[in-house]
């Protein structure tokens, strides 16, 4: 299974990065520096640019610019620039894809600060783009919002666009996208029908990162769930959490002891949990975790919600499942921002 | 190994079955502990009786317990027995098929039967039954215990029995209402030689009487009410809920527990009060060399009363008991101190973690 693992390791993460900054150097540009409403006196808005890639695709190669709005004269950093939109240009400059984003200004900041980044995502079968946007909504009642949104873009009938939103395994809708599917016949006839790839995109949990698989039908535009997971109960069906590789960066413990109850199974009703102590020595592991994804459309953007959301763990002797952000912070990953 | 019940079942005949210590793990352990502290009663061989349908006589004995001096008067409590196994010898392996009270003249003053169920070596059933003095600060009586064993059984934490409580009314022995269904047994505490003593005086009157209840994670201290005068029997304090909680007469004292948590490191959840609502738990490590002490059981209890009329025989030689014990579906929460931290636990994941017993 090919992957976006460019996000996923720490070195290639830096090595993207480094390549974004020199294939993409921002240019600041001085076109647009304006007064707007709420922005206080003495504060001006500046556009700028920033160029990812350029992104080889099929043969055909895509650069992805970043406009961005920056606010002189503020102390503030995290909320004085945001993405104002998007654009895909082909090797001849020609705008394959565009978006704006909305953006408001109060108290001399930006209401929420969007960022984003690109690379190429490949499988088997194909590659395409991958947009991700980072949302940090300004502090309300103390507490900061962060979300995710994904993009994905691959090369139908010789043109670039959106692949939309993942769609749910079983759920297919008309006109939606077209997964393979192998079918064994009662005389051993195997057919199969479309050949989808797999690839993972790194999300954060917010206390650490899952992989959630996804497939991407390259040839006919088409974007799906990887798994989806249910067990029997009563006589019917219950969508339960799948199982998904997982990396977290576990902080050193400051108090004595923590607390973490183990459950057998990534389900609370099967079984007492046991009560396990994490000590400052504790050799804590992390396993892999389990939970429910659903993907919501926020425009053209797709957002994952995880629920029922578990980590695997082993800590010191005891094996076992644990949820909950007191839980999870219990080993060391308490909710938090990504990182960027 | 057989052979070990049978052995064990012909001890509580003459034994005080009802002398339950620290019961553990097995009905036949628990009875075996039991006899061992029973008062030394010789039996004595009298006349043998066949019964109606019977084995052979030569199956059957009868044995004596007391004599047992109460308010100036002895009384004796007359056994007759039968082998479980008729072709086996030897004392052990009998079953009571009925008892009588007598007064120094002999003249019966109480009697019950119990059926007889011919046994094998797999499956067999026995009835045994024991008798103390009981003695409180303003009356004296007799405490007697009936034990029914039988073969398979589960293994219990505490073995369910009846006792029955006799006093002087009138100036003639008589039962203080039907025996009393209890699972669990009486207090190490209050076994003084071959006798039961009160817990203590509820005025002039009556007394307090402790039994040891099975609470399901724990064992509580159930108070009943003597009243030597009226002759009847009341829960001591008084259980019931109100708006969705229980009343301060739900709380009962816990029997300590000689070895709870056992392994290197775990936690439990302590609350302020018994109620989740009461505010968030704080986590006490508990290791096995923790200080730990039950001080209080809160849970719903439930007293039920007995037929008075004796018993029916329909559903058992006990369907006229009453009974006492946590009501069915309680919610159990001990307060608990464990290395100075005090609070309450109440979840089945809290009593394992910290080692409280559980039946298999």
């Amino acid at each position: 299974m090919t992957v976006f693992r460019i996000l996923a390791r720490p070195e290639l993460r830096i090595c993207a990065l480094a390549a974004l900054v020199c294939m993409a150097a921002p240019v600041r540009s001085a076109q647009a520096s304006t007064q707007e409403p709420g922005a206080a006196i003495g504060v001006r808005v500046e556009d700028s640019e920033q160029h990812a890639g350029p992104f080889a695709i099929a043969g055909q190669s895509y650069t992805v610019v970043l406009h961005e709005k920056h606010l002189t004269g503020v102390g503030e950093s995290t909320f004085a620039q945001t993405l104002a939109g998007i654009e895909i240009r082909d090797a001849g400059g020609t705008v394959a894809y565009q978006e704006t984003f909305p953006y408001a200004i109060e108290q001399g900041r930006f209401q929420r600060s969007l960022s984003a980044s690109a690379d190429i995502i490949s499988g088997k079968t194909g590659a395409g783009l991958v947009i991700h946007y980072h949302e940090q909504l300004a502090p309300q009642s103390g507490t900061l919002g962060v979300a995710e949104f994904w993009q994905m873009f691959g090369l139908v009938n010789g043109r670039l666009g959106p692949l939309g939103k993942p769609t749910p395994i079983g759920e297919g809708a008309t006109g939606g996208p077209f997964m393979g599917v192998m079918m064994r016949a009662a005389n051993g006839t195997v057919s199969v029908i479309s050949q989808p790839d797999t690839i993972e995109v790194r999300v954060w949990t917010g206390a650490f990162y899952v992989f959630v698989p996804l497939r991407v039908d390259w040839n006919r535009g088409g974007l799906a769930q990887g798994q989806r997971c249910f067990e029997m109960m009563g006589g019917g069906n219950r969508e339960v959490g799948c199982d998904m590789r997982v990396e977290g960066e576990r902080k050193p413990p400051t108090e004595e002891f923590s607390f973490v109850r183990v459950f057998s199974e990534a389900n609370e009703k099967m079984g007492e949990p046991e009560h396990v102590v994490v000590q400052q020595n504790s050799k804590v592991e992390i396993l892999g975790s389990s939970a429910i994804t659903k993907w919501n459309q926020s425009g053209e953007l797709a957002q994952p919600v995880f629920s029922d959301l578990w980590l695997h763990v082993r800590i010191d002797n005891h094996t076992g499942w644990i949820h909950g952000d007191e839980d999870f912070a219990a080993v060391g990953l308490p909710r938090a921002s990504p990182a960027q | 190994m057989r052979n070990f019940y049978f052995a064990v079942a012909g001890l509580l005949v003459v034994g005080a079955s009802l002398l339950g210590g620290r019961v553990v793990y097995t009905r036949a352990h628990s009875q075996a502990k039991a006899s061992a502290a029973a008062p030394s009663v010789a039996p004595s061989a009298k006349s043998q009786t066949p019964a109606a349908g019977a084995p052979s006589p030569a199956n059957e004995s009868e044995k004596t317990l007391g004599p047992f001096p109460i308010a100036g008067q002895n009384y004796s409590v007359e056994l007759r027995t039968m082998k479980v196994q008729a072709e086996s010898a030897g004392e052990g392996g009998d079953t009571v098929v009925a008892m009588e009270i007598r007064n120094a003249a002999g003249a019966v003053q109480y009697q019950r039967t119990f059926p007889y169920v011919k046994g094998t070596e797999d499956s067999f059933e026995s009835w045994s039954v024991s008798a103390l003095p009981l003695m409180g600060t303003s009356g004296a009586g007799l405490l007697v215990g009936y034990n029914n064993y039988f073969e398979p059984s589960a293994p219990e934490e505490e073995p369910t029995g009846w006792f029955q409580i006799f006093g002087v009314l009138g100036g003639k022995l008589a039962p203080f209402g039907p025996p009393l269904e209890v699972q669990g047994g009486l207090l190490d505490q209050y076994i003084d030689g071959n006798a039961y003593t009160a817990a203590r005086s509820l005025g002039a009157q009556a007394d307090e009487v402790d039994f040891k209840i099975w609470a399901g994670h724990c064992r509580i201290v159930f108070p009943i009410r003597v009243d030597w005068n009226k002759g009847w029997l009341t829960p001591a304090q008084d259980c019931a809920m109100s708006a969705g909680e229980l009343s301060a007469g739900c709380q009962y004292k816990v029997v300590p527990e000689p070895q709870l948590y056992v392994s290197d490191i775990t936690f439990v959840r302590l609350w302020p009060s018994p109620a989740e609502k009461s505010g968030a738990p704080q986590n006490a490590v508990v290791k096995k060399d923790s200080k730990v002490e039950l001080e209080t059981a809160l849970v719903a209890t439930k007293w039920v009363e007995g037929d008075s009329a004796g018993p029916a025989n329909k559903r058992g030689p006990m369907d006229d008991a009453a009974s006492l014990g946590v009501d069915s579906g309680a919610d159990l929460w001990i307060k608990v101190r464990i290395d100075g931290k005090e609070g309450w636990i109440h979840s089945e994941e809290d009593f394992r973690a910290l080692g409280l017993p559980e039946d298999e």
